[in-house]
């Protein structure tokens, strides 16, 4: 072969491999590093919605935060003190309501399809009651954030400190479907630890033992 | 919320490993290439993917007060002998992980045994049983209790046999259950058998009954051949009580005359080797020191000076003093108390008022049950299993063939459950509802930690079943109980006025006295056999247990079986080395040389030999050069207790070598004194205390918000062996298998040492709990290429797993060889012993140093709440797992920067020394030196 047309050749495969290669190197992450993880839930629920809009407290739900390691999901049953009486949207309730006024009945229980998924789970009927002919089925959340098994981390010193939830987490609060921001990495944890990002708590600059066995044991 | 989660789904999908065979595969170099590169690549790939998400899947509704990820206590009862102490049980996420001590219980103070420690492993026991058992088949509860009730439709003698059950309400079940039949009787036996001490008290003091003995209160303990610090009785309740008197200001004076070489002996100030045959004489003698008449008695075995200064230190203290004796035989046991009523101790150091439940076996009843065993209609085991605990095991199977009915409780298929028509699995102790008495006047509760893990029912609701009054334990519990049942229930005991006892305890003082004037029997070159129960197996009940099986025996050090003790004179005598396989009558066994023990005497440990202990050949890592060390069918050790039938035996050698798993090969301090040991006096006048020496060439670390410390004092620790099983609990230490410990590979994170003093006659031993020792200026931490020990601000030496790439140069460097290597990836397949494991603590892999951690996730947990609360960490809210438990309270951790902490009172006693302080490795860990009261 024409050793010139070799040469083209090989550099249309070479930039090729470049556009191909490049935005993959970049968002190329170390092993460990799951920024950027936004799994699907098996029930879409928006932390937009309850956090933002809604502006419920983090710890409402995610009440272990301060009294063990795990911040915690919150249990079936602590959905249930909203969800009890909402079961849909205002919108889709309304509209439920005309449509029974101009048909004189009485409305319908409307039930969205998400919230569905929170009642199967319980195994209550249309009455909202335990029905004892079906069988609960937990809810198989899919973990977001989450560290290496040699890793302890605990939530509650970080939350005894003043450390706000979105300073490791992101701002959960405007997300639709979590999705992790931070590293989560020990170069990460130890900057903070060590007084290095700059992190401000209440005013003081954050700053943290960074012995090893303070995570690792 | 992660770990509980975790778990159940690692139990639904967690690969099993597979087993390598033993056959070597050959791999050739192009083999070895392509896996070479294959691996490489699948390492690339797997760079780039991410880890499989984990589910967590929350509660539906959360259980009252359970916080996912958070631990609680449920206040209960051992159920590893009869002695019930009180435990705290430790659960997380539903399921319990850890055995504390019960620090507020009125017998055993917050110390809990090596047993009691690894009960937790006995609950998550996959051979346990999980369905009750019909003719050898498995069953239904339906089917059995249709099948009894068939049976006892015509039984009229029936006949309930158990060991020591200490629950008045279960007594009474049974007593209802056998008041509907024209002969009903309940049997109990100890083995091994106290029942000639309450016999003796039937004939001293009108009372059947064990005295309830106080230690505390005795300034001179006198001990024949009682091993009260080891398995006597109440061991921890005994060694609490001693303890409190091991200290500079009141320190009692314990003699120990005995034939093997006890743990209580080890740890007296004066001992005395006998033939346990003499053991009458003996004390005949001593009674006619102590001033009674002497009938003209046979001249003792040996000077007789010692003797006469045991009876002077028990003549000065009157009313203080406590001689015990471990004899089955009556009339040594009436010796004693005659003895002890010679010197006032009753009232004072023995309680017969208000006497000890923890042994109520009679023998005389248990040898009528024999007897009468061809005429039995039916025939109920509850917590015993008398196949394999009686001498004449071979002759009840026999014997239980022809009974129409036997049932037995076991929790595993056990050699009288063979011979039964049906067995009824009882729940484990920690999944049930029981009381408990003791002692008179403390009533124990026993409450589930977790819901039955099998289909197993309470033993309570299996005898109601069958009177026809079917309900609940938890109901006939609460129903026999009067006073605050909350408070109990979180308490875990209730102390009531003790029922008064029938008949008066009334001494007819020393005038039944008879004493044994039998001559020296003639040396016919037979042994005198001693049959003992260790402190991991007991007589056998624990013989499932690998952690107990791996706790190395506290006097030999050997693990995983029994061996045949004898004395190194008569071994040099019979040319017998440590190993040598020998026979005694049918037995064979291997011999071990204990220094310490009478020539006369040859002793062997009870427990082992269980069948069913074949499980373990799998137990120790998957290599190529791995050799089963049990075949199918072997037993770990061998069982012996058929021998007690033999009073005298002959040892012959046979010639062959059987390798002893020892994790101590040599007993001597080469020339170095790591445990010091001093007298009384000398410890009252030295005042020496060794100057620290501060010169070093590295530079000073910069002292951290704390700085931790432990002290062990040697003076209490008697070598219990209690913090090894709770440091293996606390800290997930896996069991590594006997050819490991041959091989010098066992991973305990804290090792006793024992040290022999002496020669001949006056052997004494000491014992010295080694840990890693935190050192200031670390060795191991200078020749780390990783960085994976370093030292923290707060004192710790810290070993970083997940940094660790296991060079080794550490354990190399570390004077005190107290790091281990995981060699192996150890088995974690069993994944119902891995509910076990304690949340907190990384399970290591294949190729990492540990060591230990000094509990440093006690201490986070501390630290955490401590900063919530915002105040600093109390003195003594942290304490290490090996401190919580310790029956002696010989363990102190603490805070150095706390001037008004224990641990610097600790550190600044005179007895106060550091391990080869000529090394200049500034360990944070130090001891107290040993004070013996000579």
């Amino acid at each position: 072969m024409n050793p010139r047309i070799l040469t083209i050749v090989l550099l249309v495969a070479a930039v090729f491999l470049a556009i191909a290669l490049v935005p993959r190197l970049i968002a190329m992450r170390l092993p460990g590093n799951n920024a950027g993880f936004e799994p699907e839930q098996p029930i879409a629920f928006s932390h937009r919605l309850h956090s933002g809009e809604l502006n419920i407290s983090c710890q409402y739900c995610h009440s272990g935060a301060e009294r063990s390691r795990y911040a915690g999901i919150p249990a079936a049953s602590t959905c249930m003190n909203c969800h009890r009486f909402i079961s849909a949207r205002r919108a889709d309730v309304r509209a439920e309501e005309e449509l029974a006024k101009k048909e004189h009945r009485k409305p319908r229980l409307v039930v969205s399809p998400e919230i569905r998924k929170l009642y199967t789970a319980l195994a209550l009927d249309p009455k909202m009651q335990r029905d004892f002919n079906k069988t609960t089925q937990p809810i198989r959340w899919t973990r977001v954030h989450q560290v290496p098994d040699f890793v302890h981390f605990d939530h509650r010193p970080h939350v005894a400190a003043g450390l706000e939830c979105q300073k490791c987490h992101g701002p959960v609060e405007t997300m639709e479907r979590v999705r992790q921001i931070e590293s989560l990495t020990m170069g990460w944890c130890v900057n903070c630890h060590r007084g290095r990002d700059g992190t401000i708590i209440k005013g003081h600059p954050a700053k943290a033992n960074s012995d090893c066995s303070v995570c690792h044991f | 919320m992660k770990t509980y989660y975790r778990s159940i789904e690692e139990l639904e999908t967690a690969p099993v490993v597979q087993e390598l065979d033993d056959g070597r595969h050959e791999t050739d170099r192009r083999d070895f290439l392509k896996l070479a590169g294959f691996s490489l690549a699948a390492l690339g790939a797997a760079a780039c993917q991410r880890p499989v998400a984990e589910k967590a899947i929350p509660y539906l509704t959360t259980p009252e007060e359970i916080v996912p990820g958070r631990a609680y206590y449920l206040a209960s009862t051992c159920h590893g002998c009869p002695a019930r102490c009180g435990i705290l049980v430790k659960c997380r996420d539903g399921r319990p992980i850890k055995i504390e001590g019960n620090p507020d219980h009125p017998l055993s103070s917050g110390g809990v045994c090596a047993v009691g420690q690894a009960m937790v492993l006995g609950l998550y026991d996959s051979l346990r049983l999980g369905a009750p058992v019909l003719q050898g088949k498995a069953s239904d509860w339906k089917s059995v209790d249709t099948f009894i009730a068939q049976k006892l439709a015509t039984a009229k003698r029936v006949r309930v046999v158990s060991s020591t059950l200490t629950s008045s309400t279960t007594n009474r079940v049974i007593d209802d259950f056998l008041a509907r039949f024209e002969d009903g009787k309940h049997v109990i036996y100890d083995m091994p058998s106290c029942s000639a001490i309450a016999d003796a008290h039937e004939q001293t003091h009108g009372v059947r009954a064990v005295p309830h003995y106080r230690f505390d209160k005795a300034d001179v303990i006198v001990s024949v051949d009682a091993d009260f610090l080891g398995t006597w009785i109440s061991p921890v309740e005994f060694t609490k009580q001693r303890s409190s008197r091991r200290n500079a200001a009141s320190m009692n004076w314990h003699a120990q005359l005995e034939g093997r070489m006890s743990l209580t002996g080890s740890n007296a100030d004066q001992r005395l080797r006998i033939d346990p045959r003499y053991t009458g004489l003996i004390l005949t003698h001593l009674a006619v020191l102590l001033g009674a008449p002497d009938n003209g008695m046979a001249p003792l075995p040996f000077k007789p000076i010692i003797l006469e200064r045991i009876a002077q230190r028990l003549r000065n203290a009157k009313g203080a003093s406590l001689v015990v004796c471990g004899s089955t035989r009556l009339e040594d046991q009436i010796l004693t108390n005659a003895i002890n009523e010679l010197l006032g101790n009753y009232g004072a150091t023995l309680d017969i008022v208000a006497p000890s439940y923890q042994r109520q076996g009679s023998d005389r009843d248990l040898a009528q049950l024999v007897a009468d065993l061809a005429d039995v209609d039916a025939l109920f085991i509850l917590g015993c299993n008398p196949v394999y605990d009686l001498p004449n095991g071979d002759e009840v199977a026999r014997q239980l063939a022809p009974v129409p009915l036997v049932v037995t409780f076991a929790s595993h298929a056990d050699e009288t459950s063979k011979h039964a028509h049906a067995v009824c699995p009882d729940h484990h102790p920690l999944e049930s509802w029981d009381d408990s008495e003791p002692v008179a006047g403390v009533y124990a509760v026993t409450q589930p930690a977790i819901a039955p893990l099998r289909n197993t029912r309470a033993a309570i609701e299996s005898f109601a079943t069958w009177s026809g009054k079917r309900d609940t334990a938890y109901n006939f519990i609460k129903s026999q109980f009067a006073g605050d049942w909350d408070k109990t229930l979180h308490d875990g005991y209730a102390l009531r006025h003790p029922e008064r006892s029938e008949g008066s305890p009334n001494a007819q003082r020393h005038r039944n006295l008879s004493p044994v004037l039998a001559s020296a029997a003639q040396d016919d070159g037979k042994f005198t056999l001693v049959l003992y129960p260790t402190i991991s197996m007991l007589d056998g009940r624990h013989a499932h247990n690998g952690w107990l099986h791996e706790l190395p025996d506290p006097i030999s050090k050997i693990t995983w079986g029994n061996y045949a003790c004898i004395s190194p004179a008569t071994a040099k005598k019979l040319t017998l080395s440590d190993g040598d396989v020998v026979q005694i009558s049918n037995v064979e066994l291997p011999a071990f040389v204990q220094p310490g023990q009478h020539d006369n005497v040859v002793a062997i440990a009870l427990g082992y030999g269980r069948i069913g202990t074949d499980r373990f050949a799998k137990t120790g890592p998957r290599w190529l050069l791995r050799q089963t060390f049990l075949k199918p069918g072997e037993t770990v050790g061998t069982r012996v207790v058929q021998l007690a039938n033999h009073d005298r035996v002959t040892i012959t050698r046979t010639g062959r070598k059987n390798l002893l798993a020892s994790t101590q090969l040599h007993s001597s301090m080469e020339g170095r004194a790591p445990v010091e040991e001093t007298t009384l006096t000398e410890s009252r006048t030295s005042n020496e205390q060794q100057a620290p020496s501060n010169s070093s060439l590295w530079p000073t670390k910069p002292k951290g918000e704390h700085q931790w410390a432990l002290v062990v004092d040697l003076t209490k620790c008697t070598g219990c062996s209690a913090c090894v099983i709770a440091c293996q609990a606390e800290n997930n230490v896996p069991v590594v298998g006997k050819d490991e410990v041959v091989r010098e590979r066992e991973m305990h994170w804290i090792r006793i040492d024992r040290y022999y003093s002496g020669e001949g006659d006056d052997v004494s031993a000491v014992h010295q709990p080694l840990m890693c020792m935190h050192c200031s200026n670390a060795p191991c931490e200078t020749v780390c290429p990783v960085l994976a020990t370093v030292h923290s601000s707060d004192g710790l030496n810290q070993q970083i797993y997940n940094r660790c790439v296991g060079t080794r140069y550490c354990a190399n460097n570390c004077p005190f060889k107290v790091r281990r290597f995981n060699w192996f990836d150890y088995p974690h397949e069993d994944r119902f012993a891995n509910l076990a494991l304690n949340p907190d603590v990384v399970v290591r892999s294949r190729g990492v140093m540990e060591k230990c951690s000094m509990c440093v996730q006690r201490i986070e947990e501390a630290r955490i709440e401590a900063k919530q609360r915002g105040g600093a960490i109390p003195d003594g809210a942290i304490r290490m797992a090996c401190e919580q438990s310790c029956p002696a309270d010989a363990i102190v951790f603490g805070d150095l920067n706390d001037p008004k902490s224990r641990i610097s009172a600790a550190r600044k006693d005179r007895r106060h020394y550091r391990l080869l302080e000529e090394l200049n490795v500034q360990p944070a860990v130090g001891y107290l030196k040993l004070v013996r009261n000579a």
